[in-house]
């Protein structure tokens, strides 16, 4: 009976102190890399799109040539 | 980019220097408190998972939040949360055995982020700063677990750590000095051809096999204090290398470098004190690397990309709560193994002839 009685308070010290804090910390430990994924998401997505909005310099080419206007439609090339 | 062979004078390296004195800090009371509440054997290895868990993984929200709003000084609220849970232990006011272990961790949290976003900022793209920041962690690593042995007050741990309140301070200053839009622009390690995506995942991956190899190293001839120390201080030495040596010679030529060059002396020195450590030296090079790959592609969010070192580590260890590798042949195989992966990956991820910027 005295080993018995033993043997549960130690488990009951063990599921109190130490299981408990266990399981919430992996739990949190998943959510934060799974919220961290998708933040990173977020902002490589930002940057993709900041790519596309980029300003380009804009040169004027020669006008009184054929090329400039045939090839391109405008008088500007992108550089 | 011209490279600074003179670190010294490396521009804002002070700030290098002031969190590595600030993270030493940290480590010293985290361990200290750390290696106390060890002694009680039912907390034996579930105690050190859970502070690996929260000081680790939390570090890529806190450095989000400290991305985007950076008016919010972690440093300080770090020092304060370390304080508030040394003095909480040390009076036994809190309920709960893992409550002031769980402060510190935020407190720890708090200071690297600060650090991270301190030094990757002022840097300029170079690696040195945040090299010689994260270096400070293992010498106080040590330290905290000395300390502890002895009858030291934690009231003077305490002291020691409100002694980092100056030295944030003045490296706030530097952090506001450099607070663009994009301050980490310089920062172009990276192959361009590569997705964002599939470099983040690889870097991580690499900072997780460094993280399962750190523990797995073949060190036999550690047997007393002395030698404890010696390893320690090898593995904060050679992080700082592997940063300033990046800013010297270039980030891929060190990385491919330091990690073939390892695994000779690891494998034949694990009863040679001195070869195995030039194996720890140069293993341990690669940690600033791996930053300063994944800050080139996160280059608006220092903090985020920070976190997820941080993050690799901790999933980089978590088989070691639960086997260990006791045969040696097959540990020296799975080092080969995953170092060869390593470079592998560094090879195809890091840009040929980088310079940093």
């Amino acid at each position: 009976m005295k080993v018995d009685k033993i043997k549960l308070i130690i488990n009951d010290n063990i599921i109190n102190n130490s299981f408990i804090p266990l399981i919430i910390t992996v739990i949190t430990v998943v959510l934060i890399i799974i919220i961290t994924i998708l933040l990173t998401k977020k902002e490589l997505r930002k940057k993709k799109k900041n790519k596309k909005n980029k300003i380009y310099i804009i040169t004027p080419i020669n006008y009184n040539t054929n090329i400039s206007k045939s090839r391109y439609g405008c008088s500007y090339v992108i550089i | 980019m011209r490279r600074e062979i003179n670190i010294f004078k490396s521009k804002n390296i002070v700030t290098g220097y002031l969190y590595f004195y600030i993270h030493f800090v940290t480590e010293v009371a985290c361990f200290f408190i750390m290696s106390r509440i060890i002694g009680n054997s039912v907390f034996l290895w579930i105690a050190p998972f859970i502070y690996d868990a929260l000081a680790f993984v939390p570090q890529s929200l806190i450095g989000y939040i400290s991305d985007k709003y950076p008016k919010i000084n972690f440093g300080i609220f770090g020092t304060l949360l370390l304080v508030i849970g040394l003095v909480t232990y040390s009076l036994n006011l809190l309920p709960g055995s893992f409550t002031e272990i769980i402060i510190m961790c935020l407190g720890n949290c708090c200071l690297h982020i600060s650090g991270a976003e301190v030094t990757l900022r002022s840097s300029n793209g170079k690696l040195s700063h945040s090299a010689i920041f994260v270096s400070g962690g293992s010498f106080g690593v040590i330290t905290g677990k000395l300390l502890s042995r002895t009858t030291i007050s934690f009231w003077i741990v305490a002291v020691l750590c409100l002694t980092m309140i100056p030295f944030t301070l003045l490296a706030e200053y530097y952090r506001k000095e450099n607070n663009e839009e994009e301050p980490c622009a310089n920062f172009n390690y990276h192959n361009d051809k590569i997705k964002p995506e599939l470099i983040v995942f690889l870097s991580v991956l690499i900072v997780i096999v460094r993280g399962y190899m750190g523990y797995g190293l073949p060190t036999s001839w550690n047997k007393t204090t002395f030698q404890t120390i010696m390893l320690f201080c090898t593995m904060g030495l050679g992080k700082a290398m592997g940063g300033i040596l990046s800013d010297i010679f270039g980030m891929r030529k060190v990385a491919i470098v330091s990690m073939i060059m390892a695994l000779p002396f690891l494998l034949v020195g694990d009863n040679l004190m001195i070869v195995s450590l030039i194996g720890v030296l140069l293993f341990s090079m690669t940690m600033s690397i791996t930053l300063g790959l994944l800050v080139s592609v996160l280059k608006k969010t220092p903090g985020l990309a920070f976190g997820y070192t941080t993050i690799g580590l901790f999933l980089g260890t978590v088989p070691i709560f639960f086997f260990k590798v006791t045969d040696m042949l097959t540990n020296c195989l799975i080092i080969i193994l995953l170092t060869i992966v390593c470079v592998i990956i560094a090879s195809i991820i890091i840009r040929k002839g980088d310079e940093g910027g």
